[in-house]
């Protein structure tokens, strides 16, 4: 009996010790995702596939190298230059620090359209067709929606809920990319000159 | 195992080929078939992983773009393979992004059962590739496959292997047979030969070859050992039939010499016996007569002693020829050893031929032989038996007929006896005799007796002549009772010398005492006077007693003078030379040739005394006498008459002019003391 009364406060006790513990990885964890939740909430999830879309495009496409960079070992230097909202632009970033995007031959930058004059892919979001004439040798990704090219080699379209792209073939041919032809076959590819 | 079967080598050899044929060949395709299943199994797994990889590649975009369509569209051209059971691509969180089923087929794996491909699980492969994009795992594949396919071929392949097998094991057999065969032949050949050699002998026959292989080595040492038997068996079967032919020979040699006498060439006792044996056999079926005549040669053992044994054979040999020229094919003529010889008469009807034959048989022997320049005399006694009467055996024939010649014998020479069967005890005491004369010899139990001759003119002792007695325990037996046994038995010439040193020494003891013995007379029997040594002997006796030669006379009977030959009277010549008298003994009964006698070397002829007894009661016997002394006075020679008992008979020879008388008129034989008082008394 005498043992009882004196082993009851030391459980009390540790209980307590071990709700504190949990409470402080709590509010760690909180503030973390709390912040992540921030950024996204602002961003669509079809804005979202875009980004993710506009990064996997580099993966299918080959730029002629410099030859300045063929002389040296560095990776090539592939800018993708967005007109987007700052959102966007962010996502974007952190999608393009993931490893298939910055290997030893190729790194994918996302640099805003404004700061760069040298884009090998550019992504425009919004009307902004006054930008057009500075686009001259990249590959031009616009949405449907917004702006309607013929400059554009890729277009981003919705079928049947599902985000689609279409391929204008010319317009990538201008572009001096070269583009796998895996990628061709999931996309709406249109042939036609004009 | 092998060795229990009841196969040939060859056989055996075949099924041990082709048994070590059989392992290889079921190693080689368990092998072979192990390595086609490992094979088609890496293959099948080559070829899924090429199909996982191939539409990794062509599905990587489609999931990074999420478009299922065209990854569906991608698994569907799995849908040609009809081993692909199902595929899946899930994402990279694993999650089922699309998937493709072949009708009938359901998914029977998680993803994560299969991470470690390949992966087989009841017969079925499984693998699963991850699907990359610079070096990120965008997603995984999976595919199945069935193994029907695989294990079809795996099982027709097991029959192809068993097929090749079944055929390679024959193809084995079928060439090890013919390689066998093949090889074998000159073995077999080498095996006939073998048996050939060893059954039939055949050591000619040859192994041709011209392989010069160990075979052909083989066949060359069979053949070199075959030329070596054939020599030898050339040569054992040379040495054998000379072996033979010696053999032969000596048989014959040694039937010969066992059957037939060597000098003779007659047959010998043992085939006469044998003869003898079948005659009687015969003889007592047919109810028929044998003769069997036993013929010794008188005189023979003086000849062979003084002539030489050459002489002797020599002499032999012509006997033999006479006899043999004298009987008929049907009977047989056999030498029984030394001078005897057996004749055996078969189907005799009389007696009468018989005797006649023994009779030719002593007058042929009697002539004399002549062999190189000697003129030899021999006579033959014979005793006759005759099969029933005498004897029904062989033995007894024999007997038989030995003791009626010796009873021949005793009747004098040139006689023939039949047996009669009291002669067995006499006989008898022949044998005893035999012992008696020798022992008489050895303890001197002989003695001499003296006889005076006296002279005709003087009427006065002129001589004495030594007469032989024998006292055999007591009892007084006279020289003609003994004298021929003892001449048989061989002991003549030791009973003369001890006659002529007794004879010698006596006269001589006379002399010394002042007696007046002028000459002692010595009868010496022909055996001891052709003694080798006889010469010796009459020396040594002077010599040793120192009388003077002229006072010994040595006497010798006519009847053996006549028969003696040449060397006879050399040595009377010799005797003569020494000055020692000789005289013939029993003079006048011999048959003496005159014109012979004239050169004989004598001094004195000794009138037998036959013819001495009959004077005065017979005319003729007077004119014997008459002549015998005008023939010795015609020679010269001194004239002695023996046995003269009565005066008339002193008278008559004083008449006829007769030298000396000797008997009983004047006095008896005298002992040596008996001499000594007889002269005194004179």
């Amino acid at each position: 009996m005498r043992n009882q009364r004196i082993i009851a406060p030391n459980i009390i006790f540790d209980l307590l010790k071990r709700l504190l513990a949990f409470k402080i990885v709590f509010l760690l964890l909180s503030i973390f995702c709390g912040s992540l939740a921030t950024a996204n909430t602002e961003l669509s999830k079809e804005s979202k596939l875009k980004a993710a879309y506009l990064l996997n495009f580099t993966l299918f496409m080959t730029w002629p190298e410099q030859t300045s960079q063929a002389a040296s070992s560095s990776p090539q230097r592939i800018n993708v230059c967005v007109q987007a909202n700052e959102n966007f632009f962010e996502f974007a970033s952190a999608l393009s620090k993931g490893a298939k995007f910055s290997t030893s031959r190729k790194q994918i930058h996302i640099v805003k359209f404004t700061q760069s004059a040298d884009c090998q892919m550019t992504y425009i979001q919004q009307d902004a067709s006054v930008f057009l004439q500075r686009i001259l040798n990249n590959v031009l990704v616009v949405d449907n929606a917004t702006l309607n090219t013929e400059q554009a080699a890729i277009k981003f379209f919705t079928d049947k809920r599902k985000l689609r792209f279409e391929i204008n073939l010319p317009a990538l041919r201008r572009s001096d990319v070269t583009v796998s032809s895996e990628l061709l076959k999931l996309a709406k590819v249109n042939r036609d000159v004009n | 195992m092998l060795t229990r079967l009841r196969l040939s080598f060859f056989r055996k050899q075949l099924l041990v080929i082709i048994s070590i044929n059989i392992v290889s060949l079921a190693i080689a395709a368990v092998l072979l078939y192990v390595n086609f299943v490992s094979d088609s199994r890496t293959n099948l797994v080559e070829v899924v992983r090429s199909k996982v990889v191939l539409l990794s590649s062509a599905s990587t975009a489609a999931i990074l773009f999420d478009d299922k369509d065209a990854a569906s569209s991608v698994l569907a051209t799995l849908n040609v393979d009809t081993s692909i059971r199902f595929a899946q691509i899930f994402r990279a969180d694993k999650s089922l992004f699309t998937q493709y089923k072949k009708p009938g087929q359901e998914v029977d794996v998680v993803i994560s059962e299969v991470l470690k491909s390949p992966y087989f699980k009841d017969e079925v492969l499984y693998i699963c590739e991850p699907i990359f994009i610079q070096q990120e795992i965008v997603g995984y594949l999976l595919i199945s496959a069935g193994t029907d396919k695989l294990q079809h071929q795996e099982k027709r392949y097991a029959l192809i292997v068993l097929l090749v097998f079944c055929f390679s094991v024959f193809l084995a057999y079928i060439l090890n047979w013919r390689m066998q065969k093949r090889f074998n032949a000159p073995l077999n050949r080498l095996i006939k030969l073998v048996q050939e050699v060893a059954n039939k002998r055949s050591y000619h026959k040859r192994l041709h070859t011209e392989s010069d292989d160990e075979l052909g080595q083989l066949f060359y040492g069979v053949n070199s050992m075959l030329n070596t038997i054939q020599k030898h068996e050339r040569q054992l079967k040379e040495d054998s039939e000379r072996l033979e032919s010696l053999v032969q020979l000596r048989t014959e040699e040694l039937f010969n010499k066992a059957n037939y006498d060597g000098l003779t060439k007659l047959p010998n006792r043992h085939l006469l016996n044998d003869r003898i044996n079948h005659a009687v056999e015969s003889a007592s079926r047919t109810k028929q007569k044998l003769v069997l005549m036993f013929l010794d040669l008188n005189r023979f053992k003086i000849i062979n002693d003084s002539l030489g044994h050459g002489m002797g054979d020599k002499l032999l040999i012509k006997v033999a020829e006479r006899l043999t020229n004298l009987l008929r094919q049907s009977d047989s003529l056999a030498r029984w050893g030394g001078d005897e010889f057996v004749i055996l008469l078969e189907q005799v009807t009389d007696s009468e031929h018989t005797e006649l034959l023994a009779q030719k048989i002593i007058n042929v022997l009697n002539e004399p032989v002549e062999i190189d320049e000697h003129q030899l005399h021999v006579s033959a006694s014979i005793g006759i038996s005759v099969y029933p009467d005498d004897g029904t055996d062989t033995a007894t024939l024999i007997k038989h007929a030995d003791i009626s010649m010796y009873r021949a014998k005793e009747l004098g020479m040139g006689k023939y006896v039949f047996f009669h069967k009291d002669m067995l005890e006499y006989a008898a005491n022949y044998l005893s005799f035999e012992t008696d004369i020798r022992r008489a010899i050895n303890e001197n139990e002989f003695s001499l007796m003296y006889q005076p001759q006296i002279s005709v003119k003087t009427q006065k002792m002129v001589g004495v002549e030594a007469l032989i007695r024998w006292n055999d325990k007591g009892k007084l037996v006279m020289p003609n009772e003994f004298l021929t046994h003892a001449e048989d038995l061989g002991v003549m010439t030791q009973i003369s010398q001890w006659v002529l040193n007794e004879a010698c020494m006596q006269t001589k003891k006379w002399q010394m005492s002042g007696l007046d013995v002028p000459k002692v007379a010595v009868n010496l029997p022909v055996s001891s006077i052709m003694h080798p040594h006889i010469i010796r002997y009459i020396k040594h006796a002077l010599t040793s007693s120192k009388l003077a030669p002229s006072c010994l006379e040595i006497e010798i009977t006519e009847t053996n003078f006549i028969s003696s030959t040449d060397y006879t009277i050399s040595v009377l010549r010799e005797l003569r030379a020494l000055g020692i008298r000789v005289s013939i003994d029993d003079f006048g009964t011999g048959y003496s040739c005159m014109s012979y006698l004239q050169n004989l070397p004598i001094d004195t002829l000794k009138i037998d005394g036959s013819f001495v007894s009959n004077l005065g009661k017979n005319k003729a016997a007077n004119g014997i006498v008459q002549s015998i002394v005008t023939l010795g006075k015609s020679l010269n020679l001194n004239l002695i008459a023996e046995c003269a008992e009565t005066q008339e008979q002193v008278n008559a020879l004083e008449m006829l002019e007769c030298d000396v008388i000797q008997g009983y008129f004047f006095s008896r034989p005298l002992s040596s003391e008996q001499v000594v008082s007889y002269l005194q008394k004179a």
